[in-house]
């Protein structure tokens, strides 16, 4: 998505308002094109976090700014991930406006020191729900990485949480499939999670409804 | 209505923390000046970011002196939440050696040093909490449970008893995850994203009483 409107900062800030004000849970914020100001009033609305990945390349003094400011903790590193169709030797990183760059340049353009997680997705296997791709952990900047990770793209059934989290360098995962269109999924992973022995939170839930309040 | 100050030092989320607030039925008082903290009532010190910048704004706005003075007096608390905990001890290392309030004996340091058995920098997420005794922060919760940390420090407390009820979580190794002593609470993690367990923390704290002498 690129550069939103005030009036569309401003309805969305607005949105961040309404949802936080009964939600007291974290809240992390991306998918527009990164506008550090706009990212500070979403902070200061009730969010936590804001998730980048063009900014990463495109605008490193203002991350930086932003980051002298509100710490790094409350920036998210998002990486999509694809590999090159003859070979999973090959790995791409996708940015805006289309552009697609191999791995290991777009990561030399990276500075760890400005975000605090990384939310790596794999373009391949998102919406697919054939499981997360394990294999993107091996890469040798990724496994340099010292902050958590949260793995995303590919969720379909909740075992596949499970493999996710059980992971070593793996702190999160990430899915809206589970959430959208198993109806029950996200509490079924999460029962299969526990008994699996992955350390998650409990959580309290009351007709399918995590209970925020 | 109970009224509540939140301390506004340009290093917290203070509208997440109103939000809390309003959601439990307190008034919040928004200060940004020491002078501000004229009656008696729970003082709430928020805190994102970095030690030596916030100890710097605490002083400038006239809060570094003023906090201690006035919870020698009936009718005031203060909880310290994250940074806001931090900010309380003598000395934090974030960004070189920085003075803080020193109301509360020990240092803040970052967990890598104090802790080789983590590779990440940074501890967020949902952690259990553990105590021994409720004391007030804990009334009504149950041991462990999940509460909402993000953080790159943590503190040690100098000397270890001082008369202090502590809880720790664990991030590789056992770390201080609140404090309360007379008049004085902090709480390492977020409870104001935590749930429905770190709302009850904030409202124990919003109903305590100290006692007159």
């Amino acid at each position: 998505m690129g550069p939103i409107s005030p009036k569309q900062e401003s309805e969305f800030v607005s949105d961040v308002e309404g949802l936080t004000k009964e939600f007291f849970l974290p809240v992390g914020i991306g998918g527009t094109e990164a506008n550090f100001h706009y990212a500070a009033k979403l902070l200061n609305s009730g969010a936590e976090k804001i998730v980048v990945r063009s900014a990463l390349i495109d605008k490193p003094m203002e991350l930086a700014e932003f980051v002298g400011q509100f710490g790094r903790q409350a920036v998210v590193a998002s990486l999509d991930l694809s590999y090159a169709p003859e070979s999973k030797e090959s790995l791409f990183v996708h940015f805006n406006k289309g552009r697609v760059l191999p791995a290991e340049e777009a990561f030399s353009f990276f500075d760890p020191s400005l975000f605090g997680e990384l939310l790596i997705q794999s373009v391949t296997r998102d919406g697919s729900g054939q499981g997360l791709d394990l294999d993107l952990l091996q890469n040798p900047f990724l496994k340099t990485i010292r902050c958590p990770i949260i793995l995303g793209g590919g969720m379909g059934k909740p075992l596949h949480l499970v493999e996710g989290l059980q992971q070593r360098r793996v702190s999160a995962v990430a899915t809206s499939n589970l959430l959208a269109f198993f109806g029950n999924g996200l509490h079924e992973a999460r029962r299969l999670g526990l008994s699996h022995g992955v350390d998650l939170s409990l959580g309290n839930f009351k007709e399918n409804k995590l209970d925020c309040g | 209505m109970k009224s509540v100050y939140v301390v506004d030092y340009g290093a917290g989320n203070v509208s997440s923390i109103c939000k809390a607030i309003g959601y439990l039925g307190f008034q919040s008082m928004v200060v940004e000046n020491g002078k501000q903290l004229t009656r008696a009532a729970p003082i709430i010190l928020p805190g994102v970011g970095s030690f030596k910048s916030s100890v710097d704004q605490l002083m400038e706005r006239g809060f570094a002196g003023v906090i201690p003075e006035v919870l020698g007096r009936p009718g005031f608390s203060l909880l310290g939440i994250c940074l806001g905990l931090q900010v309380l001890f003598d000395f934090g290392t974030e960004g070189g050696s920085t003075r803080g309030l020193s109301l509360i004996g020990g240092r803040a340091v970052s967990l890598l040093a104090a802790n080789d058995a983590v590779e990440t920098s940074l501890h967020v997420g949902f952690s259990g909490v553990y105590f021994q005794k409720p004391g007030v922060l804990f009334s009504g919760v149950t041991t462990p449970e999940d509460f909402y940390f993000s953080h790159e420090y943590q503190v040690i407390l100098d000397p270890v008893d001082d008369g202090s009820l502590v809880s720790y979580a664990c991030f590789g190794k056992p770390f201080v995850a609140s404090y309360e002593r007379d008049n004085l609470f902090g709480v390492q993690f977020h409870p104001e994203k935590s749930r429905s367990q770190g709302l009850r923390v904030l409202r124990n704290f919003l109903d305590w009483e100290p006692k007159h002498s």
